[in-house]
């Protein structure tokens, strides 16, 4: 990193010539920052030390102190909407001046290389301007990196079930990617990949990271992506770099990450649990009925006993006896497996206690609970 | 459909099909106010296309040695494996081939692909690369080994791979009634054992075959699809070598591999070695302890390594920088910013050749969209045809450069100015002359530094730099290589050479610059003198002895005169000046002086030529920022100086300040700068409310007639956009929430 940031301070002073040419199309914007006072980015050694020698001293106040309630995303966001946006027009200039690079990308795509935006503020109205000005002809991928529950599965599906009509399953992505490979080696079609953040959460794994600098290798396939966490450089080895084939564009927009900020792990927003609740109606549906029946048990103990503090989850003893009175297992064993299931999907906690009893809990707060047994009930 | 793609909760990814197929480059030009950036592109993929091809041969040629030695390692390694052990059964070590790469990976898969192709034609058709992407599991390892093997020999051997296959599942309803998924099943049917069968099908039928009655093919009825290929594939082999053809694997990244599936591979391979001929090639990045460092002993014993280490990457990019980037036939040249940002980027950052070529190409096409010069950066064959094709509008374009305007004011006089504005032809003329004059300028330049190189090599401490790069770049930086400060200091060491050093190291300088000797009168003047010189040298004994004519006096002279201290002191001294040259000395010095009086016609900085801009590309900004840009600083550059950006005359301030009217997202940002490494929310929400209140005295009375109170309990308005500033830098990695005390979160950066 070190190097990185130095390579970034300007000692170069900007050549006459570049100035010239560039003052007319949209590249004067870096030379101008460039030469510009320096600013002091470059993280030291010293510093962090002198950061964390002492343990830091803040107050005691907590957010408690504020009158009303936690905000929920829902009144966050609606709030938000009916701000007036900030800078409008010199955002929007911004823009322009970006908007200007926009055959030079495809001119460099087509030359091989792939683009990367990185620059403070959503690029996602940029990319989607260029994608559609420029892409719209061509066969494309839109892939919101961002997107909670993304997985690169999805992204080859898509190639391979839309772009390619194909209906074909595979068992691992590397058989899915050679699929690719040979589909479009005979094609001669080009396949355009708009990734917005491809830092994304679930795309940072290596093992994405992976798979989509093959897709880049692939002839025909042309990527352009956007970058925003500070430390996304470290998703790549030499590898995948030298596989990626960036071209790197500064393009600061300064404009909300309103899609992209999704207020998932927010300390100063009420979780509404939306998610967990979405996901868990989605496995109950594919359970088995007696499956159905004993989570609905478990749900129920927890409700009733769960706001006491000290609350440490139902013993599978209890449970089993409760499942067995209502006939819907016949052997401790047959529970277990029941339970599997659940536990696979995050659905449940098991925990021994001192005395080696296990105890079963379902890890979502009260209110998700509720709401949940509540639509479950009316549904049924 | 932006608003679709953007929030839709059950999807992330969109296909759009589109109606065009392929991607048309022209369509993208930069159509505001150069027209011709066509024709350049055109004259981009030409010498491209040259360049690429001087760099694939270049590539075949490097690894050549080393290649041929494992070559006829992987040959030798199963022959003295006499008939007798094979059948004991007593051998279990596997011939390993471990080459040494270098920790550039990028360039690997290059060198192992070449490497395949010359084994396949030189040892045997049965060679397997087995990749990282293959090792997650050692079923995947073999499937991915036999199915290369088997489609090298025979396309149509899948039909019985699927037959043996299908023998234990028509069994599976017998045995066990809960039936497992077909496919999976056949999977694992792939084995070691499987390829066993193959092997021994394939090529001991095929040797029988070959000289027995065609009866005994038709017994076999298994093979009878592919027997006639695999008959024609083996005689080839039968013929080289009476024995089965070998099976070697490449484990490309061994390292990479996970240790557990590359223990169990060889300890399959070495089980099956009785009846399987398998040689393993391992690519090892780093050194030969990391294979001890990924088996125990106990399965390194298994394997016998000879060890290759081929040509580090440093030496590639040298022979790659000499041949093409440092040679006078390619016209396109890296100005000195340029040339040395990618060379620091090789050589401290990643040791990466392809990552080299990459940039450079880069440059190069850079270099053609946006000077509008480049349409004279040709081949010097081509200069004459391609300025007598310039039209009267191409001629406009270039006398409309900058840089042509400053060469026809500085450095032309009288008539001729006038003249190459306004006539065409003469104009043309003129390029033309410039323009090859400059390639001819560069051949003299390069020999004359290959020359000089050559004679620094053999100096102590290389004053001029080990690397022909090293000088290179000084001549690119300096006006004249002849005033820097190695060049003096190498002068002064040639002067004190002994004739046994001098006179090969001129030889040796001569013959590297052959090649260029008939290019112009000022290398063939130098190797004239040079070949006279050392012919003096050879018949130093002919060389008229100086004779001392007063010396000897001198000497005399003081010895017996009384004189003070000091007085002779500076006798003595001028008389060290004055002290006796042997012939050899003298023509010593001969040489030096002509040898500087030739640098110094030679090795002017090219920079300082008329109308260099044509070859050059200097325009290392913007390069920079593409090929290494640093994401992290543009952020923090954006956050702390907004106004920069965004042009706007409200944020314009110095790096500590904090102006109400900056984005939340900055304000919060700077806010966060001034904690510890933990941050109060609290806090820091009230400290951001007194920055965002202060700027609005008039826009609302309300905020000011609950005064304190309204400080204290911020609007929701407000509360929410300081939810999204503070998620928003969680979004970007600067802070993380942490359970050390409530309501608080963690600074990432310092």
């Amino acid at each position: 990193m070190k190097i990185n940031l130095e390579l970034s301070e300007d000692e170069d002073s900007v050549d006459e010539s570049s100035e010239e040419e560039g003052s007319e199309d949209g590249f004067s914007l870096t030379s101008k920052i460039q030469s510009g006072e320096d600013i002091n980015t470059a993280a030291s050694a010293e510093n962090y030390f002198d950061l964390h020698a002492h343990t830091p001293v803040t107050s005691d106040r907590t957010l408690a102190s504020l009158e009303g309630p936690r905000l929920d995303v829902d009144t966050v966001r609606s709030v938000l909407v009916k701000l007036s946006p900030h800078h409008p027009k010199h955002c929007q200039a911004l823009l322009d001046r970006h908007a200007k690079l926009f055959n030079k990308w495809m001119l460099h795509m087509c030359s091989g290389f792939n683009i990367l935006l990185h620059g403070l503020g959503s690029k996602r109205n940029l990319l989607e301007q260029f994608r559609e000005t420029h892409l719209a002809k061509f066969s494309h991928l839109v892939v919101n990196g961002y997107f909670p529950s993304l997985t690169v599965k999805h992204i080859l599906n898509s190639i391979s079930e839309d772009l390619l009509e194909s209906s074909k399953g595979f068992t691992n992505p590397q058989a899915h990617l050679e699929f690719i490979k040979e589909e479009y080696r005979n094609r001669d079609e080009e396949v355009f990949l708009v990734i917005h953040n491809i830092d994304g959460v679930l795309l940072r794994s290596d093992k994405c990271q992976a798979i989509l600098s093959l897709l880049a290798e692939i002839e025909g396939f042309h990527i352009i992506a956007s970058l925003d966490h500070i430390n996304a450089g470290f998703m790549w080895d030499q590898t995948k770099l030298f596989r990626f084939r960036w071209l790197w564009y500064e393009t600061p927009t300064f404009a909300p990450y309103e899609a992209e900020n999704s207020y998932e792990n927010s300390l100063l927003v009420q979780q509404s649990g939306g998610l967990a609740l979405s996901s868990l109606a989605h496995v109950m549906r594919s359970l088995t009925p007696n499956a159905r029946q004993i989570f609905l048990v478990l749900a129920e103990y927890q409700l009733e006993n769960g706001d006491s503090g000290n609350y440490i989850g139902m013993s599978f003893q209890a449970l089993y006896h409760k499942c067995r009175e209502a006939f819907l297992v016949n052997s401790d064993l047959t529970l277990q497996a029941q339970l599997v299931e659940f536990k696979d999907h995050n659905l449940l906690k098991a925990k021994k206690n001192f005395e080696g009893i296990e105890h079963l809990t379902i890890p979502i707060d009260q209110a998700t609970l509720k709401e949940f047994l509540h639509d479950y009930k009316s549904n049924s | 459909m932006s608003s679709n793609t953007a929030t839709s909760v059950s999807k992330g990814c969109f296909a759009f099909k589109g109606s065009t197929k392929r991607v048309k480059e022209k369509d993208y030009l930069p159509t505001s106010s150069d027209r011709f950036v066509q024709n350049r592109l055109h004259l981009y993929k030409e010498v491209w296309d040259e360049l690429h091809l001087h760099i694939d041969l270049l590539r075949s040629d490097l690894n050549f040695k080393i290649f041929d030695d494992l070559i006829g390692f992987a040959a030798d390694c199963h022959k003295d494996r006499n008939e007798k052990i094979w059948v004991s059964g007593a051998i279990g070590e596997i011939p390993t081939a471990v080459l040494i790469t270098g920790v550039n990976t990028p360039d690997h898969s290059v060198m192992f692909s070449n490497l395949d192709s010359m084994l396949k034609s030189k040892v045997t058709p049965l060679v397997a690369r087995i990749l990282t992407k293959d090792c997650s599991r050692i079923s995947t390892l073999i499937a991915s080994l036999v199915s290369q093997l088997t489609c090298v020999a025979l396309p149509h051997e899948d039909e019985d791979g699927e037959e043996v296959a299908t023998g234990p599942r028509n069994m599976v309803p017998v045995d066990i009634p809960i039936q497992l998924k077909a496919p999976a099943r056949r999977k694992k049917s792939i084995t070691m054992s499987t390829l066993v069968k193959w092997y021994n099908r394939k090529y001991s039928n095929s040797t029988q075959n070959s000289g027995a009655s065609p009866r005994k093919k038709m017994k076999n009825d298994n093979v009878l699809n592919g027997s006639v290929d695999s008959e024609s594939h083996m005689d080839l082999h039968c013929d080289r070598s009476t024995d089965k053809p070998l099976i070697i694997v490449m484990l490309e990244d061994a390292e990479n591999i996970s240790p557990g599936v590359l223990q169990d591979f060889i300890c399959l391979c070495s089980s099956h070695l009785v009846s399987l001929p398998i040689v393993l090639v391992m690519g090892i990045a780093t050194a030969v302890t990391a294979i001890h460092q990924l088996l125990p002993s106990s399965v390194s014993s298994l394997l016998c390594m000879q060890k290759y280490q081929a040509p580090p990457a440093s030496r590639y990019l040298s022979q790659l920088l000499d041949k093409i980037v440092m040679a006078p036939e390619l016209p396109f040249k890296l100005g000195p910013k340029v040339f040395h940002f990618l060379l620091d980027i090789f050589l401290y950052h990643d040791f990466s050749i392809m990552n080299f070529i990459m940039g450079f190409q880069h440059c190069m096409m850079e270099h053609y969209l946006n000077n509008p010069l480049s349409l004279l950066c040709c081949l010097k064959k081509d200069v004459l045809k391609r300025t007598s094709h310039l039209t009267h509008s191409h001629l406009e374009e270039i006398r409309r450069q900058p840089a042509f305007m400053r060469y026809v004011e500085e450095q032309i006089v009288g008539p001729d100015q006038a003249k190459l504005l306004t006539d065409d032809t003469f104009t043309q003329t003129h390029l033309a002359m410039t323009v090859q004059s400059l390639h001819q300028y560069h051949t003299k330049m390069f020999a004359g530094l290959h020359f000089l190189h050559h004679l620094g090599l053999q100096l102590p401490r290389f004053p001029l730099g080990k690397q022909f790069r090293e000088l290179y770049s000084v001549c690119l930086t300096s006006n004249h290589v002849c005033e820097c400060d190695g060049y003096k200091e190498a002068l002064a060491l040639l002067r004190m050479m002994s004739m046994d050093d001098l006179c090969p190291l001129l030889e040796g300088g001569l013959e590297l610059i052959s090649k260029w000797k008939d290019s112009s009168e000022e290398i063939e003047k130098l190797t004239l003198d040079m070949k006279g010189f050392i012919e003096r040298l050879k018949n130093i004994e002919a060389e008229p002895d100086e004779l001392p004519q007063d010396s000897n006096e001198d000497t005399v002279r003081i010895l017996p005169q009384r004189a003070k201290l000091h007085e002779l002191k500076a006798r003595l001294q001028s008389l060290s000046h004055r002290r006796y040259k042997s012939p050899y000395e003298r023509l010593r010095d001969e040489i030096i002086d002509c040898l500087h009086n030739h640098f110094q016609a030679l090795l002017g900085s090219p920079l300082l030529q008329p109308l260099h801009e044509i070859l050059y590309f200097t325009d290392i900004v913007t390069v920079k920022e593409q090929i290494k840009a640093a994401p992290r600083c543009s952020i923090q550059r954006a956050l702390i100086q907004p106004g920069k950006y965004l042009n706007c005359v409200c944020c314009q301030c110095d790096q500590e300040s904090i102006l109400p009217t900056m984005p939340d997202l900055c304000i919060v940002y700077k806010l966060h700068l001034e904690c510890g490494s933990l941050v109060n929310l609290y806090d820091w929400l009230q400290a951001f409310v007194t920055i965002v209140t202060t700027e609005e005295p008039a826009m609302d009375s309300k905020p000011k007639k609950k005064g304190k109170s309204s400080q204290r309990n911020p609007s929701v308005e407000l509360r929410a956009r300081f939810i999204r500033a503070v998620s928003e830098l969680q979004f970007l990695g600067f802070i993380k929430s942490t359970r050390r005390k409530t309501d608080h979160v963690m600074r990432l950066t310092w």
